[in-house]
């Protein structure tokens, strides 16, 4: 079963993706700040990552930048769940080696879902 | 200051605009310019008639007041540079508030919109078991989903416009055919008007070349416009949608409602941000105004052409051209 890291500080959002990826037969780990995303990387070793912008203590640009300046956790694909949508967001987030990114308005739960299947048979 | 002028020149309202932006009539500057001209004119009837009568030497005085008016113009420039950064600066805020509020309105509205996607999804799986539709319990969840996909749109435009304003908006420049993408929203828009007393109407050649533009935008600039088109044809009628592909650089496309029209006196304006016309207010007809702001843009910067004729009471047609993909 693959893994997935849901990283969300808004509480409702971070159950309704937990609850459709499980129903889709992932298995689920959360965190809900970049600090405490980090730990569960190292800890889990997640299949691919969710990961919010806007996020207390450590935001997503950091724990994106971190996780690719580790040997360990280069390769993991990160799919960046975020409702910043300027150019400014995307190119620097893209630069920083995220694998796509979602504007969470103009997204489906479904077409989420979807985008991550991609995502991992690319992998 | 304000009241001494509406006393004197009340046709002239050159502290309206500043009073509105907060400023003083000291920093204002259509004021500011007016008093520099006078006082221009006067210190040089003046020096000319001090020198001529009452100077030996008539380079002295001319000296003296040329050199109190550049100290007067440096003052009064500062003035004026003041004021303008002041207006500009209320007009950046603006902008920023609206791209603010926008993107803080997207974590509630992502919210809704998941929610209601897992609520679809799980009804529809406890149909699946029982194999009852829940047909009124559908019936709520579809109208939030469809509001909620309506504001959503609504911020994205909104977000749009402080984007434009910000000179930040940046476009996705890809091949695609302007007819199919038409086809299905006029398929779209008669299946929601269904019944309506609006029928809409498609006509387009067999073969349209493709164009080259911003897909996603121009799909928006589409429905904008058929939207309004619909929705300003209070009554029966029928509204024409038009492609044309004559072979030249660019593909025209056109849509011609038989509804109110635009008063002569407000076509200057259609374009303009926020604005909307006095006889559609007059009828009630719900709009924020922007929509053809954005359109206008989304148009021109893709290298394309905007625009529309218009009688009061008789109807519209709103057209645009895009560049063929080469």
């Amino acid at each position: 079963m693959q893994k997935i890291l849901v990283v969300e500080d808004e509480i409702n959002l971070r159950r309704s993706i937990e609850e459709i990826l499980s129903k889709e037969g992932y298995a689920v780990v959360s965190a809900s700040d970049g600090e405490e995303a980090l730990s569960v990387v190292e800890r889990e070793r997640p299949d691919l990552i969710l990961l919010d912008l806007v996020l207390p203590k450590k935001d997503g640009f950091s724990v994106l930048k971190a996780l690719r300046e580790n040997e360990a956790t280069v390769k993991i694909p990160v799919v960046v769940l975020s409702n910043l949508g300027e150019m400014e967001d995307v190119g620097r987030v893209l630069e920083l080696g995220a694998n796509r990114y979602l504007v969470k308005t103009d997204y489906k739960l479904s077409e989420v879902v979807e985008k991550v299947r991609e995502t991992l048979g690319k992998k | 200051m304000a009241e001494l002028q509406k006393k004197t020149l009340p046709h002239i309202n050159f502290f309206s605009e500043c009073e509105r932006a907060g400023l003083s009539w000291w920093q204002c500057p259509p004021f500011l310019f007016i008093s520099m001209g006078v006082l221009t004119i006067f210190t040089m009837l003046f020096t000319a008639i001090i020198a001529a009568r009452y100077f030996e030497e008539p380079e002295v005085p001319t000296v003296v007041a040329v050199t109190v008016v550049a100290i007067l113009f440096f003052v009064m420039g500062q003035s004026i540079i003041q004021g303008f950064n002041k207006i500009a600066q209320a007009n950046r805020m603006k902008t920023e508030f609206i791209s603010i509020a926008s993107h803080q309105l997207r974590t509630p509205l992502s919210v809704f919109k998941w929610t209601l996607d897992l609520m679809v999804r799980d009804m529809s799986d406890e149909e699946k078991k029982t194999g009852v539709p829940n047909n009124e319990l559908g019936r709520l969840v579809g109208a939030l989903t469809d509001s909620t996909e309506r504001m959503a749109r609504m911020v994205n435009a909104l977000l749009d416009v402080s984007r434009i304003d910000a000179g930040t908006i940046v476009f996705d420049s890809q091949p695609f055919s302007l007819s199919e993408l038409t086809e299905k929203e006029v398929a779209n828009f008669n299946e929601l008007t269904g019944g309506a007393h609006v029928k809409i109407e498609y006509d387009a050649p067999k073969s349209v070349r493709p164009v080259k533009a911003d897909k996603l935008r121009v799909t928006m600039v589409v429905q904008n416009l058929i939207d309004n088109a619909v929705r300003y044809t209070p009554g029966d009628g029928v509204i024409t949608v038009r492609i044309e592909d004559a072979g030249g650089p660019s593909v025209k496309w056109s849509v011609t409602d038989q509804g109110l029209g635009i008063p002569e006196t407000e076509k200057k304006n259609i374009f303009g941000k926020f604005f909307r016309a006095e006889n559609v207010k007059r009828e009630k007809i719900v709009g924020s105004g922007i929509g053809l702001y954005i359109a206008k843009s989304i148009i021109e910067k893709t290298g394309g052409k905007i625009g529309f004729e218009s009688r009061e009471g008789k109807g519209s047609t709103f057209w645009f051209t895009l560049p063929v993909a080469r």
